[in-house]
This record gives structure tokens, C-alpha cells and sequence, in this order.
């Protein structure tokens, strides 16, 4: 029994004692309680079927795998991943997204590992949403210094995730609103609320995996650091992006120039999110940005690209999160005609989502204007990491992390 | 440094584990026995307006009790300007539907305070007779036997606050009539109305309620008439509704229960932000209603 010995194993024992754990002291038994469980199975089915019948046709298998969520997408059986809060529509395939992305990596490089299926399949990362396409065990170094070093991380991420993220969904009645201010604020804010969800649930995955023993990507790098589209990307949703890059954008670029390639791996982005009107706009708006990003770089345009990115990642996120077809035209048409409700609406948001709406354009705004700084410049939130603000987030913590403000999810884990 | 970060980080992380174990919960608007701060303050208020009519000499002749609906659609002051020698109280509480039964103890405590046989007419207004399409019925689930706590429920902001320091009103009212002041926060948040979108609530339960209601109001006043009154509501001619309205007037009527029960309003001005909370306007114009109705308590 090999595999009981790898510590990829151990962390999924341990990540399934504490899903359970929570589970029977929450609510009673249902399907919905045991989901987590079902990832595994079919990771065996897929390793299982890989092994037996499929190894020599690994490219289209690892095509199949990635697009099989889009599938279900179609058919109406998982939901699209728009941002929204919404439960799981088929426990059933809880997590197909993230571990059909996984094996598909890895089938198309042909790395497959039977062991990896306890990290394909680990409950911590479907949850949250990253994808650990790589890993290292790190036990050799010892604990106290795996804390000092991974404990910092966890307490970014707690902060960013319950202190500033779930307190900004308040603001999300802005979404029915078609006038123009208020499509640009709530472009703004829910830009913020996805960055600070997922990059604070990506960062404490990051931090729980490192303390126990095992190293996986960092999955947000600074976005904000950036200049351009091409330099955000780099920081938002690495492990995606890095999955997009073997099976989409190299093979594309061997055969189609730059811009097929590009548009290429955002439309598989678009498709992996959900089938539907708003993420193939949304792929093809973001691939024009790029293509154009680069063009502008090239000739040397780097305050055109800048001024390129900040209204890219806005309507961007406008886009991503507007499924009804008919009213993202109307936000889209940027109409000013339609009644402004903000002032009215803002009466009824809680003070604290304000706060965490300033904590949160104050953080991208430090990420933003001190790029070039010491503590910013590696883009791995070492100012965060430093003790004196490290102080400062733990008393956030302490003094908010009990707020009932805002609706509490996991943005990337929804399916 | 490293060494005296570390220290303030244990120390922090203790407050916060030892917070874990101490806090208790604050009571909210779902809590159905205990009210809320504001609620505790409303109360106190209501007591302090109450015990004023007697230090002024004067008798208890009507009382209005439901929840925000009363609050905002019914005026005290009006019923006793139009009765010359009658005085009413407003002793709605918001967000106390849920509550109903710590709210008559509330009641009954504060009866103590004025002559309890003077009072011949109570108007009960009540949201109950409809439901909210998302509510979730909290009665029925199950709660968990013990719970895994890695998050206290209230923020320690929160609770030290609510220990430390007193709260305002949410909606400062008439402290003599108990009324909602219009000239306070709450014509701030009044904003152009939206459609009734409630649905019916189950009939038969909002009878037995209403059943209990009257029995323990019988208890403080003896010598009242107990209106029971279905909030006014925006034009909705759904058949769902106007079926509902029938089926309410025949089983109070069965029942001996009395009924204020208005057709749903055609007037567009009348509603704020809803459609069953009433502006300034629409509470004088149902409040002018409601005195015709019981003005034969006062012939």
C-alpha cells in the first residue's frame, strides 16, 4: 500500500476528517453532505479508463475531460460559474470543473501519477477552486518553519476572504440595475469581491497545504501590480491559466498565428466557465484586449495599454457576471437614461460592507501605485507579510471575523 | 521585532479563542424570545410614553400593537384628535411578528401602568396574513445539537458595542402617541414603491394565532374589542389574493373574530418601498378609515 505512505493521501484523509467534522455539526445527512465524496470516485474511473483503454489517445481524452463541464453546462445539468451564489445544482458532479481541468493536464502531458488522484480529488481544493496541477512534498523541512513561513499566507487570506470579500456582497443588488454609473460601480466592486474571495480561499489552501507538508502554486500574484492585460493575467488565476497554456495555447501557436492561438484559449476559458451568450463575450472582448495589449507593447505603448487594462478588467467582470443576455446589451449599451438608484440603494448597506469596500480599493490601490516597491515587487504579497501589518490583519480578524454582513461562498466552487 | 510580533499575535489569537467560548449571541429580528437592542429600546420608550398618559391624568381608550406595518401605517395621535376625549397609544414594534409572544408578556407588563379597563378598542395590524416568497420557514429546521465554532456569531466589534454602547432608535417616534415620526430617519429610507409580491400564508394557522391574540389581550383588557387587520397592500387583483380576502372574511366571521380587511389599494402615492408599508399619506388616509370603523366604540 504504497499510496498510504505519500503525503498527498495523508492530506486528503486529513481534508475529509474536517469536511465531515463540520458537516455533522452543521445540518442533517443529505446527498449534498457527502459530495465531496463523488470526485473521487470518478477520479478513479477516469485513472482506471486512462490506464486500461484511453493511453494512447491521451490528447483527446484530455480535450474530452476539459470540455466535459461545458457539456453538463449545456445540458443544463451543473451551472454556469458566473460569480453568483448559487448551491451545487448536481452533488453529484460537485467539483467536475477542477478535477476534469487536473486530469486533463496531466493526461495530456502524460503525466499522470496514480497518486494524484487524492489531490485531484482533495475536498480543500474543490471547495475553494484552485487547481494543483503540480505539488512537492516540502516535510523535510521542519514545521516551525513550515508555520513561519506558510502562517502569514493563511492570515492574508482569512482577512481578505471573510473581513473583505463576503461583506461586498450586499452591494450585489446592483446587478439589475442598466444605468451606466451603476453598472461601472458594480463592475468595480464585484472585480474587488472576486479577487478578494477567491484569492484569500486560494491563498489559505496555499498556506494549510505548505504548513502540512505539501507545496502547491500560488494562484494569484499581485493582478493589480500589473500595466497591462497580459502582465494581469500572469497574477489572476495562475493554475487555470498555466492549464490553458499546455492544452490550448501551445499547440495552437505550433499551427495559428498569436491571435488564433489567444482567441483560442479564452474561448476554451469562456467554454471551461459555462455555456452560455455572456462568457463567449466575454472570452472573445478579453482575447481582443490582449491581442491588442500586445500590439500596443510592441510599439512601445505601454500608457496606452494601462489605460487599455483598467476599463478591460471592469467591463470584463461586467460581462462575466451578466448571464441574462437581454440586459447585458442594456448595460452594455452604457445608457444613462434609465433611473439612478444608488443613493437609495446604498442607504440600506451595511456600514461594514463599506469598510471593506475601502479596505479592499485601498489594498488593489497599494498593489497598484507600489509595484515597484521592495515588499511588492515579487508580487507574492510580502507586504502582507511583514510583522507590523501582519498585526494589523490579525486584529481585523479578531475584531470582524463574526460579522453576519454578506452571504459567505466560495465564488470559484459552485457547480 | 519578529519575536514581539509573534507575542502580540498569540495574544491576539487568545482574545479571539477565548471570545469564541464566552460570546452569546445577540438577539436578532429571527430570535423569537428575545427582542433585539432596538426593540429593548423601543419598548422602554413605549413604557415611558405609556406611563405618561396616566401621570397626565388622562385614561387609555385604544392601543394599535403589529409589527413595522403598524408602525408606519396607522397614526395614534390622529384616532385621539379626531375622539376628543379618547387617547390612543401606537405601541407597534417593528420586526416583532416572530416575537408575538414576548410581546404580549411586553404588553401585559406595561398595562400595569395605566387604567387597563378604559381601554375599549385594540387594533392588532398584521404582516402574518401573508408570506414572503423567499422566507424560509426557520420554525422547521432542525437546529444542530452542537456546533463546531470557528467563527463567533457576532463580530467582537459588534458585541462590544452592543455592550458598552446604548443604541439610537432605529425610527425615532411621537414619544406622547408612539407614532412613527416622519421627520426622522425613516422618510430617508422611503423610496418609490415596488408590487405586492407576497403570497397568502396559511389560513387556518393565522386563525389559531389570532384565536391565542385575542384570548391573551381579552386577559389585559378586558373590556376591549379586538380588531384584527390585514395590512393595506397595492393594487394586486391576482385571483390568489382576492380568493384568499374571501376565505378570510367567512372564517373570522365563523370564528367571532373582527376583521379590518380593505380591497387592495388603487391610489399609486400611498406605499414606500414596498407594497404594504405606507407613506405619510397613505397612513393619514387609512387611519381616517379605520376611525369610521370603531368610531361606534366611542357613540
Amino acid at each position: 500500500m504504497k499510496f498510504i505512505q505519500n503525503g498527498a493521501f495523508r492530506l486528503y484523509l486529513l481534508s475529509v476528517f474536517i469536511y465531515f467534522a463540520w458537516v455533522l455539526t452543521q445540518s442533517e445527512f443529505t446527498l449534498e453532505s457527502v459530495k465531496i465524496l463523488f470526485p473521487l470516485f470518478f477520479s478513479f474511473v477516469i485513472i482506471f479508463f486512462y490506464k486500461k483503454y484511453l493511453e494512447k489517445f491521451n490528447k483527446v481524452f484530455a480535450y474530452f475531460l476539459f470540455f466535459s463541464v461545458s457539456l453538463t453546462s449545456l445540458f443544463g445539468i451543473t451551472n454556469v460559474m458566473d460569480g453568483s451564489y448559487a448551491l451545487s445544482t448536481n452533488p453529484i458532479l460537485y467539483g467536475l470543473a477542477f478535477y476534469s481541468a487536473f486530469f486533463a493536464f496531466h493526461i495530456y502531458k502524460k503525466s499522470l501519477d496514480r497518486k494524484f488522484i487524492w489531490i485531484a480529488s482533495n475536498p480543500i481544493l474543490l471547495i475553494t477552486g484552485p487547481i494543483a496541477f503540480s505539488f512537492k512534498g516540502i516535510t523535510y523541512i521542519k514545521i516551525k518553519k513550515r508555520v513561519s513561513y506558510y502562517f502569514p499566507f493563511f492570515l492574508i487570506g482569512i482577512v481578505f476572504f471573510k473581513v473583505i470579500a463576503t461583506p461586498l456582497t450586499p452591494f450585489f443588488e446592483l446587478i439589475n440595475s442598466t444605468n451606466v454609473i451603476e453598472v461601472l460601480v458594480f463592475g468595480i466592486i464585484f472585480e474587488l469581491f472576486v479577487y478578494f474571495n477567491f484569492c484569500g480561499l486560494s491563498l489559505i489552501v496555499y498556506s494549510i497545504f505548505g504548513i502540512l507538508g505539501l507545496k502547491i502554486p500560488l494562484n494569484f500574484k499581485q493582478p493589480f501590480s500589473s500595466r497591462n492585460m497580459i502582465d494581469y493575467w500572469r497574477g489572476w488565476h495562475r493554475s487555470l491559466s498555466h492549464v490553458l497554456k499546455i492544452l490550448f495555447y501551445l499547440p495552437a501557436r505550433k499551427k495559428y498565428s498569436i491571435n488564433v492561438a489567444l482567441f483560442i484559449v479564452f474561448l476554451s476559458s469562456a467554454l471551461w466557465h459555462g455555456v452560455s451568450a455572456n462568457f463567449f463575450l466575454w472570452g472573445a472582448f478579453h482575447a481582443f484586449c490582449f491581442i491588442f495589449s500586445v500590439k500596443l507593447l510592441k510599439k512601445d505603448f505601454k500608457l496606452f495599454s494601462l489605460f487599455l487594462m483598467v476599463p478591460a478588467i471592469i467591463v470584463g467582470r461586467i460581462i462575466f457576471s451578466e448571464t441574462d443576455l437581454d440586459r447585458l446589451i442594456l448595460k452594455l449599451s452604457f445608457s444613462i437614461n434609465s433611473p439612478i438608484e444608488i443613493i437609495n440603494l446604498f442607504k440600506n448597506i451595511p456600514t461594514l460592507s463599506f469598510l471593506s469596500l475601502l479596505l479592499g480599493i485601498l489594498w488593489v490601490s497599494l498593489e497598484f501605485f507600489l509595484k515597484d516597491l521592495r515588499f511588492f515587487k515579487e508580487r507574492s504579497y510580502k507586504f502582507l507579510r511583514i510583522p507590523s501589518l501582519q498585526i494589523c490583519l490579525m486584529i481585523l480578524f479578531v475584531l470582524f471575523a463574526g460579522s453576519q454582513t454578506g452571504i459567505e461562498y466560495a465564488v470559484y466552487s459552485q457547480r | 521585532m519578529k519575536i514581539y510580533k509573534n507575542i502580540i499575535l498569540l495574544l491576539l489569537f487568545t482574545i479571539y479563542i477565548i471570545y469564541l467560548f464566552i460570546e452569546e449571541p445577540i438577539p436578532d429580528e429571527d430570535d423569537p424570545y428575545n427582542f433585539s437592542e432596538y426593540q429593548l429600546l423601543q419598548i422602554d420608550r413605549h413604557k415611558q410614553g405609556i406611563r405618561s398618559i396616566s401621570q397626565r391624568g388622562a385614561k387609555l381608550s385604544g392601543i394599535i400593537l403589529g409589527g413595522s406595518n403598524a408602525m408606519a401605517g396607522l397614526s395614534a395621535r390622529m384616532m385621539s384628535d379626531n375622539k376628543h376625549n379618547e387617547i390612543f397609544y401606537n405601541y407597534s414594534l417593528a420586526g416583532s411578528k416572530k416575537k408575538i409572544n414576548i410581546y404580549l408578556d411586553s404588553l401585559r407588563e406595561t398595562s400595569l401602568l395605566v387604567d387597563k379597563e378604559a381601554v375599549k378598542v385594540v387594533i392588532f395590524s398584521d404582516l402574518m396574513f401573508f408570506q414572503d416568497n423567499k422566507s424560509v420557514n426557520f420554525e422547521r429546521l432542525e437546529q444542530p445539537k452542537f456546533r463546531l465554532k470557528i467563527f463567533p456569531s457576532t463580530s467582537l466589534l459588534k458585541f462590544l458595542r452592543y455592550k458598552f454602547i446604548p443604541v439610537d432608535p432605529l425610527f425615532p417616534r411621537d414619544i406622547e402617541f408612539g407614532d412613527l415620526d416622519w421627520t426622522g430617519s425613516y422618510s430617508d429610507v422611503c423610496r418609490p414603491p415596488e408590487s405586492f409580491n407576497m403570497t397568502p400564508n396559511n389560513i387556518l394557522d393565522i386563525k389559531q394565532r389570532h384565536l391565542m391574540i385575542r384570548n391573551s389581550i381579552k386577559e389585559i383588557f378586558p373590556n376591549s374589542k379586538i380588531y384584527f387587520m390585514v395590512p393595506s397592500i397595492s393594487n394586486n387583483s391576482s385571483d390568489l389574493l382576492l380568493k384568499y380576502s374571501n376565505d378570510i372574511k367567512i372564517l373570522y366571521k365563523e370564528s367571532n373574530l373582527l376583521l379590518i380587511l380593505n380591497p387592495p389599494r388603487t391610489e399609486k402615492d400611498i406605499f414606500c418601498y414596498s407594497g404594504f408599508y405606507l407613506n405619510q399619506k397613505g397612513r393619514s388616509l387609512v387611519t381616517d378609515e379605520i376611525i369610521e370603523i370603531i368610531s361606534p366604540e366611542f357613540n
